[in-house]
This record gives C-alpha cells, sequence and structure tokens, in this order.
C-alpha cells in the first residue's frame, strides 16, 4: 500500500514539473518570437488591411481604444491623463465624451488640459450634464499659459456664436481682454470681431480700444513663430552644450596621453 | 520495464521489412533529391503575419527543402501514429501482447518509440538524399551548423507522433486520422492567433480567452524559428518538445488503461 502511495506521489510530482517545464518553456518562446517580431516591426495596419472594410473599421476601433486604455494606465502626469481620458472617450462614443468632459470638470477644474471640457459646457443648456457660466470660463482662462488663453478665448467666443447668444453678451465674453495686452498677432482677428460687436452695440469706447489693440497685433510675431524660434535657440543650446563637452572630453584625453608620453 | 517496452519497439519497426514501406524509403530519398535545390526559407514584410510568426533574421537559414521533408515525415507520422493501436485492437493483437507480462503503459511507450523511429529514418533518408542531392548539383557541401539546424526540425516528431497516438487511444483509425490532422490545422490557427494578438494592446479583452485556448494546443510555429543553439531558446524548445510530448503521451495512457479493449 505504502510503495502504492509513494508511486502516486511520485507520478503527481513528475506530472507537476511537466507541467511547469510545459508553461515555463511555451513563455520563453512566445517572447522570443515577440521579441524578435518587435524589432522586425511587423505591420499591423497592413494585416488589418486585408479584412473587409466593415470588420476592419470595428477592429481598428476596438485596437484604438485597447491601445488609448493601454496609454491611460501608463499614463504619468494628470494632464496625460486627461488627454488620453478625452481621446479615449472621443473614440467610444458622444455620450461617453460628454460624460467625461463633466467629470473632467469635476475633478481636475484647475488643470489646463481640461479646456475642452470646460469649452463643452461653456453656457451649456439645462439638460446637459453641467454648464459653465462665462465667468468661470474667464477665471479657468487665467489658469492658462499665453498660447494656451489664444486658443482659450478663440474656442469660447465659437462655442457662445454656437449656442446663438446676443452680441451684447458675445461682447461681455470678450470684455477682459482689454485689460490685458495682446501677446500675440492671433488675437487681431478676435480684436477685430470685438470692435465689431462694440460698433453694433453703439459702444464707441470699447471699439476704439478693440482697434487699438487689434493694430498693435499687427506688430506682433505669431505663436508659432515665436515657439519655433525658442525651439531652435533650445537647440543650439543643446549643439553647443554637447560641442564643449566633446571638446573637453578631447582635451582631457589629449592631457592623458601627454602624461602617458612623460 | 525497458525490456517489454524494447520488444514492443521491435515489433512495431519490424513493419519497415514489408514491401510498402521499403517503397516509401525510396519514395523518401526521392523526394529528398528533388528537393535539395531549393533554397532557404525567407519572408518579406509583404508576408505579414508569417514575418511575424517566423523569425528568420539571426542564427542559420531553414532550407525549404528540408521543410518539404518535414511535411513529408508528418504526413507518415499520421499515418503511423494513429492507426497502430486503432489496428492492435481491431485485430486483437493487442490482446495477445497484454496477454503477456506487460503493461499498457508500457505497450504504449513501445509503440510510440517505434513509430517514432519510423518517421526519424524517413526524415533522415530523406535528407541524406537532400544532402546528396546538393552536392552533387552544386559541388559544394551544406555547412555543418545549417545541416544541424535542419535536424532540429525533427524534434516537432516526438510531440506530433504522441499527439496523433493520444487521438488514436480514443478513435478508430480513420477517424483518428481525420481528427488528428483537423486538431494540427486548429493549432497552426490558434497558435498564429494568439501570437498576433499578443502584438495586440493588452486591455483587449479578447487576449486572456485565446490565451487559455492557445495553452492547450501545441505551437508548431516555434519550431522554425532561427536560434542560436546554445541559447535559452534551444533548450526551451527541447523541454517545449519534451514536456507536449509527456502531456499527450499521459493522456493516451490514461484512455488505454481505462479502456475496455474487447
Amino acid at each position: 500500500m505504502d510503495r502504492q502511495k509513494n508511486n502516486k506521489k511520485i507520478v503527481l510530482l513528475i506530472g507537476v514539473a511537466v507541467i511547469f517545464c510545459y508553461f515555463f518553456s511555451e513563455v520563453v518562446l512566445r517572447q522570443f518570437v515577440l521579441h524578435r517580431a518587435g524589432t522586425q516591426s511587423i505591420s499591423l495596419s497592413s494585416i488589418l488591411g486585408k479584412l473587409p472594410p466593415g470588420i476592419r473599421d470595428e477592429v481598428t476601433r476596438r485596437i484604438t481604444i485597447a491601445e488609448l486604455k493601454d496609454d491611460l494606465k501608463a499614463a504619468k502626469t494628470i494632464g496625460e491623463k486627461i488627454r488620453i481620458s478625452i481621446n479615449l472617450a472621443m473614440t467610444i462614443s458622444p455620450e461617453e465624451l460628454q460624460k467625461n468632459y463633466a467629470e473632467i470638470i469635476e475633478k481636475y477644474p484647475k488643470q489646463p488640459e481640461s479646456l475642452p471640457a470646460f469649452t463643452n459646457f461653456l453656457m451649456a443648456p439645462k439638460t446637459a450634464l453641467k454648464s459653465i457660466s462665462v465667468s468661470q470660463y474667464q477665471d479657468f482662462i487665467k489658469l492658462l499659459n499665453k498660447e494656451e488663453r489664444f486658443w482659450a478665448w478663440s474656442a469660447g467666443l465659437s462655442k457662445l456664436k454656437m449656442r446663438k447668444l446676443s452680441n451684447k453678451e458675445l461682447m461681455n465674453f470678450l470684455l477682459p481682454l482689454l485689460n490685458v495686452k495682446p501677446t500675440g498677432r492671433e488675437y487681431q482677428q478676435i480684436y477685430t470681431e470685438l470692435s465689431e460687436l462694440a460698433f453694433e452695440e453703439k459702444n464707441e469706447g470699447i471699439e476704439l480700444k478693440a482697434k487699438k489693440f487689434a493694430e498693435l497685433c499687427e506688430t506682433l510675431p505669431y505663436f508659432d513663430e515665436v515657439l519655433e524660434k525658442r525651439e531652435k535657440a533650445r537647440k543650439l543650446a543643446k549643439a553647443k552644450k554637447l560641442a564643449k563637452a566633446k571638446a573637453a572630453k578631447l582635451s582631457k584625453e589629449k592631457n592623458k596621453s601627454i602624461k602617458r608620453d612623460k | 520495464m525497458m525490456v517489454k517496452i524494447f520488444a514492443i519497439f521491435e515489433l512495431t519497426v519490424k513493419k519497415v521489412k514489408e514491401p510498402a514501406f521499403s517503397i516509401l524509403f525510396v519514395i523518401a530519398a526521392l523526394v529528398g533529391y528533388f528537393v535539395s535545390g531549393m533554397g532557404k526559407l525567407q519572408f518579406g514584410k509583404n508576408d505579414d503575419i508569417l514575418f511575424g510568426l517566423i523569425s528568420l533574421e539571426q542564427g542559420d537559414p531553414l532550407l525549404i527543402g528540408f521543410i518539404v521533408i518535414l511535411l513529408m515525415t508528418l504526413i507518415v507520422a499520421t499515418f503511423g501514429g494513429a492507426t497502430d493501436i486503432p489496428k492492435d485492437i481491431d485485430s486483437r493483437m493487442i490482446m495477445l501482447i497484454l496477454g503477456k507480462p506487460v503493461t499498457r503503459s508500457e505497450y504504449l511507450l513501445g509503440k510510440y518509440f517505434g513509430v517514432v523511429a519510423i518517421c526519424l529514418t524517413f526524415f533522415l533518408v530523406a535528407s541524406i538524399a537532400a544532402f546528396a542531392g546538393h552536392l552533387i548539383n552544386t559541388g559544394e557541401c551544406i555547412a555543418f551548423s545549417v545541416l544541424i539546424r535542419q535536424l532540429v526540425l525533427m524534434l516537432i516528431l516526438f510531440p506530433f507522433v504522441a499527439m496523433t497516438m493520444m487521438i488514436s487511444a480514443y478513435l478508430s483509425d480513420i477517424s483518428a486520422m481525420i481528427i488528428a490532422i483537423v486538431y494540427v490545422i486548429f493549432s497552426v490557427a490558434i497558435s498564429a492567433f494568439s501570437v498576433f494578438i499578443d502584438m495586440l494592446p493588452k486591455s483587449l479583452e479578447v487576449v486572456s480567452v485565446v490565451h487559455t485556448i492557445a495553452y492547450l494546443l501545441p505551437n508548431y510555429f516555434y519550431f522554425f524559428s532561427s536560434f542560436k543553439y546554445t541559447g535559452l531558446v534551444m533548450i526551451s524548445l527541447v523541454v517545449y518538445a519534451f514536456s507536449m510530448t509527456v502531456i499527450f503521451l499521459s493522456i493516451a495512457a490514461f484512455r488505454l488503461n481505462h479502456r475496455d479493449m474487447l
């Protein structure tokens, strides 16, 4: 009986070892194939391209959603999280996007990346999940940097136009722009619009000031130009730093060789 | 125990003396000679999934001729593995054997090694003919390391024969052959699909289901990739083949031990 029991135990142990070996070797071989496939960069799109259009679109959408979910899990900063979650919700459905925007406003009201959510609910009707007043939106703009502010004003204005607000309300929305000097040529369009709105509302003071700012904008560079210059300067500084480091390394090596010769 | 297994093995291998097998080996030699001129197995980026599944970038190349030889050997293995045990059961030969002090597991192992030996002989005869054909046609020998790579293909035969014998332990000869072929086709499809799925984002819910199914089926693609003979991949490949063989044979042994042979 004891011998039989021992035999059974040995068989069981061998069975477990064999199954372990099977799974272990399978994992190693799979990782090897995947690693190689990665270095060879197998073209997923070319495989998808062979599917019928109806299936392909659905599969592509699912893959995009899965990729975005993976990216969302891997996101390190809040800004990244917001950006990816918006893209993800956009890919899933319009309803999901609305839910996501409302969630973003609740969770991250002071993050610059929440701008699309604030714009979406700017003066939204009562039936919407959320509504942002003009003053709330203007306060949010203050949290943004120079370039983002222009996009926030521009997007806000077009949203309010879409909501069919009166000229007076549109003018009031843009009024804070008269308290700060314009920072880029792009603003010219907004100031011109403001002066036109003021003209229609017969407010000469605002009209003149807006015109003056619009003229001032003409003398300013575009944001793209500023960014380009900044990028060039950064690259130049980096190149200089590298050259310096190289020179220092070379001189060190020279010194070493001289010492050796001596 | 080894003597009993060897006795069954001898009984199985004795079949080779039959004229049909002599013709088979002549065919093997002819096939080997005619495929000796075929070039290396190569995949381009347009071959999509095969390009990802079978990596041929490093290590010694696989020759198409030897793959043809392997496919022919697998056909022989399907016939041999799937028909041997059912034939013995039908002809009551098994009762004669089991009437002697031979256990069912010993009978199975003897049969298994016998069929494997026949398949290996077929493969080697064809390989020697291919080698000779190459030498006659080009005046050059196939490099030793390249030859070894072709011979590594023989590893497939061990789990393959075990798999066909496992199926034949449950079914009659014709059914076993058909089911074995279907099982192989299904394994190839699922293996390809599971590796392809691994290249997709992890958040796709289909991943875990496909992997679970894939683990139940052998992945023959692993045997076709190129690798170093001394590395972990080679060891894993041997372990993979060995463990699969043991699993298949254990299932077959379990069935034979519980089967009514009458």
